[in-house]
């Protein structure tokens, strides 16, 4: 009899101080079979020191709003185990917090107001994924209410063709299969993506997908639901 | 029929409702339990629930004999984490903790259960 294929599951460290808030967080993880929280603590800086024993697939992090001690965090988690995914779930609601971790090579940002439905599509998207470390789009999760509440308007404009383009990019497609997929030459998608980057003030393709999910010109759904519709603004 | 401990929780962000829903549901799976949405009246929520707990965030309630409470602080950003407290008011006595965990909330439940259901 054929062994049913088994599950790889998710090894998954939880830094967070509130406590009732941590434990809540792994009984819903640990509840899913492809899910396996293997640490805890308190504190980002305290799972610096802990996940270079268990070298977990994903750190959940809360970080604080000093963007110093954020970076010596996130640098600690980075070198004590370079290939974990690293999610920041946080309260902190400002974009300028955001776009520095970005920066500093976060895999997502997720606000505490976001469901858990939305925190578990990012661990399936992050699973998914095969580089961490700013190889890959950042995942974001924020309302759009607080984004229109920061007063921040998006800095450039995209057509809708470029940010159809941008959506394809940011799922991994390379020029030759965004052009086969709309019927486009490869040189043209190859000059839309240029338009992209000198509209947004950006060098690169991870760089430009970077900066539409944070200003939310192209939103997660999109990316991580390759079956959907796809098309922005469809 | 024997009745239930029920629980209505009622804070913000939503997610700590849905993660403390689970765990209450996981630990105590004879409870009820009611999230209150965040644009939803906990007045209007207490008469319809009838609850033996309230998890809130922004109310101040105490022991009444009919209902036992739980006032968790309300997280937020900050240039610092802060740890999460809240005061526990169930059978007539009072008590603050500075970082409230899953078990002080199974323990107010018990106690609300053996006083009150």
């Amino acid at each position: 009899m054929e062994e049913p294929p088994t599950i790889e599951a998710v090894r998954i460290h939880l830094a967070d101080d509130h406590i009732i808030f941590r434990e809540g967080l792994e009984a819903i993880l640990s509840s899913r079979e492809d899910v396996e929280v293997v640490g805890r603590s308190s504190t980002g800086k305290e799972a610096a020191s802990q996940v270079g024993k268990t070298k977990p697939d994903l750190v959940i992090t809360e970080l604080d709003m000093q963007i110093k001690s954020a970076q010596e965090i996130l640098e600690g988690i980075r070198e004590a185990s370079p290939h974990s995914r690293i999610v920041v779930l946080t309260m902190q609601d400002s974009l300028h917090y955001l776009k520095a971790l970005s920066r500093m090579g976060i895999d997502a940002y997720l606000h505490k107001t976001s469901s858990k439905e939305e925190l578990m599509a990012t661990i399936d998207a992050l699973s998914r994924q095969t580089s961490p470390g700013g190889q890959n789009p950042v995942v974001v999760s924020m309302p759009r209410g607080l984004i229109e509440r920061l007063g921040e308007e998006p800095e450039g404009a995209l057509s809708e063709r470029e940010t159809e383009i941008l959506v394809l990019a940011a799922r991994g497609h390379s020029n030759d299969q965004i052009a086969e997929e709309l019927h486009l030459a490869p040189a043209t998608v190859k000059r839309h993506l240029a338009n992209v980057y000198q509209k947004i003030g950006v060098r690169s393709r991870s760089e430009a997908v970077r900066t539409a999910l944070m200003e939310q010109w192209i939103g997660i759904g999109e990316i991580t639901s390759p079956d959907g519709d796809g098309h922005p603004g469809g | 029929m024997p009745s239930v401990p029920r629980v209505l929780i009622s804070i913000q962000p939503s997610m700590y409702a849905e993660v403390l829903a689970f765990s209450i549901g996981k630990h105590r799976p004879r409870a009820e339990v009611s999230v209150l949405g965040p644009s939803e009246g906990l007045e209007d929520a207490l008469l319809g629930v009838r609850p033996h707990l309230v998890v809130a965030n922004r109310v101040r309630g105490t022991a009444s004999g009919e209902i036992f409470w739980v006032n968790l602080d309300e997280p937020r950003a900050g240039e610092k984490l802060e740890l999460l407290g809240a005061d526990i008011s169930a059978d007539g006595y009072s008590r603050s903790v500075s970082n409230v965990t899953t078990a002080h909330v199974l323990a107010a439940l018990d106690r609300a259960e053996k006083e009150l259901v």
